[in-house]
């Protein structure tokens, strides 16, 4: 009599072990294996373990911005160019420029590399994948660009390159062909990210994708808080390829003589 | 008969959870000493002399430029650049000043570039002043009531490298009406090289 009083969140408890025993103690090993994964399943039922994961890419295109990160981006044009500024492809190949008006939309500055991971290099479209630049003892840097003594006969080759990573953009302004390694707040910057694209292509768009990008305030795998992380692609379309120096466009200005010429 | 069984009491469930919602509440409502991570602000204007105890530290000159004319490119504005000459004295010695913003008056901060020669930091031996120009990309906005920010701890996390160690803070002396005219104003400056300070440029010539 002296427990009685003590029972109550303890009833629960031992009537479902009580249960759960004797359902157990008649079935075999291999039954309860089965209930137990049984059991797994139907907990995560309520999850959405069971939901189809679908793809939201929504549509892209040129002269529409798109909200991605701490970044507002517009797709101005896409061009090819023979050199720009400072990067000068080896002999028979060019750049692929995507001309973009980025804005970063938030209070504090982001990185130039913020940028870059959230628009990736177009696949399939012969852009010489990171392997190649670096047996090729070209400038790898994260926006490195091309070794113009760079041994012609390593070309990238339609197909074959497209297996290998692809490098991530070299961002450079496409008023002025300059670096800019900040993008301040409220600050429209109109870019120019390019890559070197193997001389064989000859396509009239490019498959276009921007990340989606997810800012991680506290890291649960790694010691690193607060940063933006690439997540799934967001946006995706075609764009159509100007034979054209990527700085040029309607809103030129600036002392675009410094750019490197077509 | 069993004996060691512990059971499971409301008054022992009471205490646990009680204990669990009290230090919640602790952690939640109780302000934090943050005081002890706090930087050392040292508030001055154009043309001051301020004491950071590890360094002298003088701006200058602030102007406005929508291009940047360096020795080997020119860099257009996507808004409207901020170029502040300061001038470094290191007291106690070898000193990398590492930290560069501008805040404006709705609190957003402001990275310098590297464009065109612009300095994005600077570092001097005791004994002779150091000058360097910080280039900062801005929107118009941005312009009245700007400040700023010159230390030898980085800005980054938060400006997690400047806890507790002294921080320079100036105004740039913008108000909003210049504000209008800097921004249409068609300007193009020329960075200066990072280099030893003349007397009249806040230094003393060694």
């Amino acid at each position: 009599m002296k427990h009685a009083r003590n029972d109550g969140p303890d009833i629960a408890f031992r009537l479902a072990r009580r249960v759960v025993a004797t359902v157990a103690d008649d079935m075999s090993t291999m039954q309860r294996v089965g209930a137990g994964i049984v059991a797994a399943l139907v907990a995560i039922t309520p999850f959405g373990a069971w939901s189809e994961v679908e793809a939201h890419a929504d549509p892209l295109a040129a002269g529409t911005p798109v909200e991605v990160g701490p970044f507002e981006v517009k797709v101005v044009r896409v061009a090819t160019v023979d050199e720009f500024a400072y990067l000068v492809p080896k002999p028979g190949n060019h750049l692929l420029g995507v001309v973009a008006e980025v804005t970063n939309t938030g209070e504090v500055p982001e990185y130039r590399a913020t940028l870059g991971q959230a628009i990736p290099a177009p696949q399939n479209v012969a852009i010489v994948p990171k392997a190649a630049l670096d047996e090729l003892g070209a400038d790898t840097a994260p926006d490195g660009g091309a070794d113009p003594s760079a041994d012609p006969a390593a070309s990238a080759d339609l197909g074959a390159s497209e297996e290998a990573e692809l490098p991530p953009a070299t961002i450079l302004s496409a008023k002025d062909g300059t670096t800019i390694s900040v993008f301040n707040p409220g600050v429209t910057h109109r870019v120019a990210l390019l890559w070197e694209q193997g001389g064989k292509w000859s396509g009239r768009t490019i498959p276009l994708e921007v990340i989606e990008l997810e800012w991680i305030e506290e890291s649960v795998v790694s010691l690193d808080n607060g940063y933006w992380l690439p997540n799934e692609v967001a946006y995706h379309g075609r764009i159509p390829v100007d034979a054209e120096r990527p700085g040029a466009g309607s809103n030129q200005s600036g002392p675009s003589a410094e750019a490197g010429q077509p | 008969m069993r004996h060691g069984r512990r059971r499971i009491t409301w008054k022992g469930t009471a205490l646990v959870v009680g204990g669990v919602v009290a230090g919640c509440t602790l952690v939640t409502y109780v302000p934090q000493d943050t005081g002890v991570d706090e930087p050392f602000i040292v508030e001055g204007a154009v043309g001051e002399v301020l004491d950071l105890t590890y360094a002298e530290l003088t701006v200058t000159e602030v102007r406005v430029a929508d291009t940047l004319a360096g020795v080997a490119e020119a860099a257009a504005a996507g808004g409207t650049f901020i170029v502040v000459d300061a001038s470094w004295r290191a007291t106690q010695g070898e000193t990398t000043f590492v930290g560069a913003e501008v805040t404006d008056a709705r609190g957003r901060r402001f990275w310098p570039t590297d464009q065109a020669g612009c300095s994005i930091l600077a570092k001097a031996q005791p004994g002779y002043a150091w000058r360097a120009t910080y280039c900062f990309d801005v929107p118009r906005d941005a312009l009245d009531g700007a400040t700023v920010r010159l230390a030898r701890g980085d800005q980054g996390e938060e400006h997690a490298g400047q806890r507790r160690d002294a921080v320079a803070v100036v105004d740039l002396g913008i108000s909003g009406r210049e504000a209008d005219e800097l921004w249409q104003a068609t300007e193009t400056v020329s960075p200066q090289e990072p280099g030893y300070a003349l007397a009249s440029a806040g230094g003393s010539e060694g």
